[in-house]
Formats: structure tokens, sequence, C-alpha cells
């Protein structure tokens, strides 16, 4: 996926959320760091651009609700949790680049529910992959992208990386154990 | 090497008595781990292509898998406990102050010398981490009974905790756990050798308040002799590259302090002169039975800080003090609730530190015990 075809897609998404929710006030935006957090701001500008109304955004580290915390460590330095507005009857849309296991999104409603208690949560995400682990699938989607587990799927993003590109590269040969090692590294490459 | 070496030799002849289990369990805090967790993995897992411009090089873990003291940390480690803390300052501004990192993890605080700070301070983290917790303290212990310390541990060890916190009034208590424990160990105050959550706690909040540790003139003025918040200090300080000068009644001031790398004086007036930072040390009135000065007024005299030497200092110093605080004995009430202390948030941060700290090194644990 180029440049291009990323703005499209979140164009898309933009529309699609709209569509989906009459009522913008009880929207909220929440990214999850590293790489939903760009991709929230987008669609929050977005939005902004097509409706005129710039939704609250929120920010969410997971690392604190990760079910591997104790058993693989930190594999990225904990950033703060942004989220000053009450999600109580909100409706949230959560943004994240790759939807792999589903286990980060896991973490992620686990954490916005020590905010408050939403009306409902979306997830909207630029790659899906496949492979779920766990019960979870996102309701908006950039593009599906079926892979295999000797794969990785990279989200470049200008914010971050200096440039939009998501790319599709073989996992260099590794002993480690299949479970969520590919997402890892690019969620460490901070 | 060399240098830290003669550093740690000084060190601990500041610690003089009681350091017995020193020098041998030094190389255990040292000791890096084997893998340490998946920070090694991680960034030699990334292509630097990919990572991008502007990426930092930063550890995601330490590298070790105790915190016995300051002494031994690499600047890189201390500015990750710094940097990871800031992002746990937030946990405690929440409606829900709880987080399940370390939910199932059991972690004992074990405290043989009297603590309120620390000891609520470390226990209100671990309950925010959802850590269980246990308090085993000096009054109505096994310890009263008779009981050696190598005892009292195997019996902790027994029922399998996953961290200790330890406040021991002999220095090296924590590295002699650390031989013989298999939890994670944290060092909560250790005779007159390392306090080092407080010197953490301590860098944090200056970090906060002044954006940098480079280059600040710290001035710490009180009982030297006595302090492992000094020690600690010292050696972080030290590390991150800013200046100490030290003061205190000659008495009261350990003759290798200088070769530790601070400077030394004698009179406090000469200490505040510029300086970003004032830290005073507690005169710890049960250790003062040699008689280091005459009286407490005298001390207050020459050596307490007042509004008017504050003066002295640069107009946006910060005045700091560890806790409990002496009132009209090393600091008078008018700098301790002035505008100028940092007090009470030195006590805030403590728990965000502390709940760094405990998450840092759960996180290594699997990936870096060998077994």
């Amino acid at each position: 996926m180029d440049a291009e075809k990323i703005d499209r897609s979140l164009t898309r998404i933009a529309h699609e959320i709209l569509e989906r929710h009459r009522d913008v006030e009880k929207l909220v935006l929440v990214g999850i760091r590293t790489r939903g957090v760009p991709l929230s701001q987008r669609l929050q500008k977005k939005i902004a651009a097509i409706e005129g109304t710039e939704l609250p955004l929120g920010v969410l580290d997971i690392n604190l609700y990760r079910d591997d915390i104790t058993s693989v460590g930190p594999s990225a330095i904990l950033k703060e949790t942004i989220i000053h507005f009450p999600i109580d009857d909100r409706k949230v849309i959560l943004a994240d680049d790759v939807l792999f296991t589903g286990r980060t999104i896991r973490a992620a409603l686990d954490g916005l529910m020590d905010f408050g208690r939403p009306r409902s949560i979306e997830l909207a995400v630029l790659v899906d992959r496949g492979h779920r682990e766990l019960p979870i699938r996102a309701d908006y989607v950039g593009k599906n992208v079926p892979t295999s587990l000797e794969e990785m799927v990279q989200v470049l993003l200008k914010e971050e990386d200096g440039r939009d590109e998501v790319l599709l590269v073989k996992r260099p040969e590794k002993k480690e154990s299949r479970r969520s090692p590919a997402k890892a590294p690019v969620r460490a490459a901070r | 090497m060399q240098e830290e070496t003669r550093l740690h030799a000084g060190g601990r002849k500041g610690a003089a008595a009681g350091a017995r289990s020193g020098p041998a369990a030094r190389p255990a805090a040292r000791r890096p781990v084997a893998d340490a967790g998946e920070g090694g993995q991680a960034s030699a897992r990334i292509d630097p292509k990919v990572a991008g411009p502007g990426t930092e090089r930063s550890i995601v873990a330490l590298k070790h898998r105790h915190l016995l003291g300051i002494l031994g940390l690499a600047a890189e480690e201390i500015t990750l406990i710094l940097d990871t803390a800031r992002s746990f300052a937030e946990v405690s501004t929440r409606t829900i102050k709880k987080v399940p990192t370390l939910r199932g993890k059991t972690i004992v605080n074990f405290f043989m010398e009297p603590s309120t700070r620390t000891r609520s301070s470390f226990e209100i983290a671990e309950k925010r981490l959802s850590a269980d917790t246990l308090n085993f303290s000096l009054s109505g212990s096994s310890v009263t009974k008779g009981e050696t310390l190598l005892d009292t541990a195997r019996n902790l060890e027994a029922m399998a905790p996953d961290m200790i916190v330890i406040r021991h009034k002999a220095s090296g208590a924590p590295h002699f756990l650390a031989r013989h424990c298999r939890s994670n160990i944290i060092n909560a105050g250790d005779g007159w050798h390392e306090h080092p959550t407080q010197a953490l706690l301590d860098a944090f909040t200056i970090r906060e308040k002044k954006g940098r540790l480079k280059g600040l003139r710290v001035a710490i003025v009180g009982d030297l002799m006595h302090s492992r918040v000094l020690r600690s200090n010292l050696f972080l300080l030290e590390t991150m590259g800013a200046d100490v000068v030290a003061c205190a009644p000659p008495t009261l001031t350990p003759v290798e302090l200088s070769r530790l790398g601070a400077q030394v004086t004698f009179r406090i007036d000469e200490a505040l002169e510029g300086a970003d930072v004032v830290m005073m040390l507690r005169i710890q009135r049960e250790r003062q039975k040699g008689g280091a000065f005459p009286t407490a007024r005298e001390y207050y005299n020459l050596y307490g800080l007042t509004a008017e030497r504050v003066k002295r200092a640069r107009p946006d110093v910060i005045i700091m003090h560890p806790g409990p605080m002496n009132r009209g004995v090393e600091i008078d009430s008018a700098v301790a609730d002035g505008p100028y202390s940092v007090i009470l948030e030195q006590v805030t941060n403590g728990v965000a530190v502390r709940m760094a700290v405990l998450y840092l090194l759960a996180g290594g644990t699997l990936g870096g015990i060998a077994g």
C-alpha cells in the first residue's frame, strides 16, 4: 500500500463511520499507541472536513494491559495514556494500524473500561492480516491482507517513520515462539 | 572501569560497619541479565531503515533483575525508569487508579526499620499495579524472637513471592538476600549504604521541574555521614552529569566523599551559591549518640535552611527533603512550606517511580532468570 492508497482507505473509513453514526456528538476517537495515534488523528481531520465537527481524541497505551508483560517483558517504552474526556455513554472508535491476533485489541478494551462505560466500541484498522487468536473483528478495515505467519506487516506512517507505506516482509529466522512475534517488532520500532 | 571500582570502594567505606555482605554481593547486582527481556531482541529485530528518522535507540528493559543500588545502573537504565515513571504518573490521576499489570504477583514488603513514607509508597504502587502485597515488619515478627536474616529470607522464599522489597538497618542486606532468593529484590534503604528509589524519585522530581539533570548544580546539605539518600543521589547525579556540592559540619562529613566526585564544603552559604536544586538531609537523631554537634539549636544556626539563605541560590531553585523533616533543625518551616519547596511533589512522584521500578523488574523476570 502506498501513501495514496492509505489516504483513500482512511477517507473511506471516515465516510463509513459517519454513515453508521448519524449523531456525531456521541462519537469519540481513541488511538492505540504507537501507530494508531496518527491514524486516529487523520480520521479526526477527515471527519472534521466532512462534518465540520472535531471529535475528541484520546491516546491509549496498552502495555499495562498486555497478557504477556510478565513473561515476555516490555517491548516498548511505556508512554502516557491521555483520555481527557469522559467516555461514559460515548461511542468509541478505536483505531490501530494492524489487526493480527486480536490480543492488542483485547488489552485496549480492558484499558478503555477503566475509563468508564462507553455506549459502544468499534474498531478501525488500516490492515487486517488475519490469524486471530481471540473472537475479535474490525468494523472498519482499510485493507484485508492474507498473510502467512512467516510474514510481517509493517505499517510506516509519516508522523512516526517519515513516509507512508505498508510493507509485507519476510520475518527473519528466529527461534522465538510464534505467539504474536510479527507484530512486536513493529510496535517496538519506536 | 577503574573509576567505577574506585567509586565503589569509597562508597562502601562510607557505608562502613555492617557492610559485610557488600563486596561479594556487588557482582550479583551488576550481573547483566542473560537476555534482557525482549529489549535486546526487539531492537535487534528492527530494521534501522524501517525504524525511520529520529528514532531513538533507547533500551526498553533493564539489564538487572534486582534494584540493589544506583551504583551499577547505566545512564540509559536510569532514563528508562524515569521515562516509564512519567507514564505511570497518569495512572494515579484516574478515577480507577489501578491497572492489571502485575495481577497474580506476590510482593513482600520486608521492613526491618521504621518507615512510613517509603513503605506506604511501595504499597500503594504495588496495589495500583494489582499485585498482592504482604507487609512484614519488625515489631511482631519472628526476627524479634532471634531468627537470622537468612532463615527469615528462606522462610519468605518458601512462600514463593515474586518480589521482595527490603529495608534493613544493615548495609548490604538486600545484596545478601539477592544471593539467596529467587525473587526480584528491591532495596528500600539499607543502613548507610543506598536508597535507590529515593534517588530515582528525586531525579524524577528534578527532571519534571528543570527538564534535565545534566549540568545542574545540586547542593546536598545535612547529615552526610549516615545518609543512604546522599549516596544514592550522589551516584545517580554523577551518572547523569549533574554537579554535586555536599555540605555538613566536619563531624558529619565522611572523609572519602570528595573522592566520590562531590565538591565538599563546610559552609552552607558556599554550598547554596547559585544552586539549581537544594536537597536537605534529615538530621538522624537516632544516629546522633556520638555528639557530632552540641545542640540542635546550634546546628540550625549554622546549617539550617532559612529563607534568608535560600536567596543565595538561583531564583528558580527547588528545595527538596526526603522526609521526615525536623522543622527548626535542618529546615525552617517558612522554607519547607514556601514557594520553592517541592517536598510533597516528591512524595507523589515516589509512587509513580516505584510503579515504574516494579513494572520494569517484573517484565524482565522470565526473560531474565536462567531457567
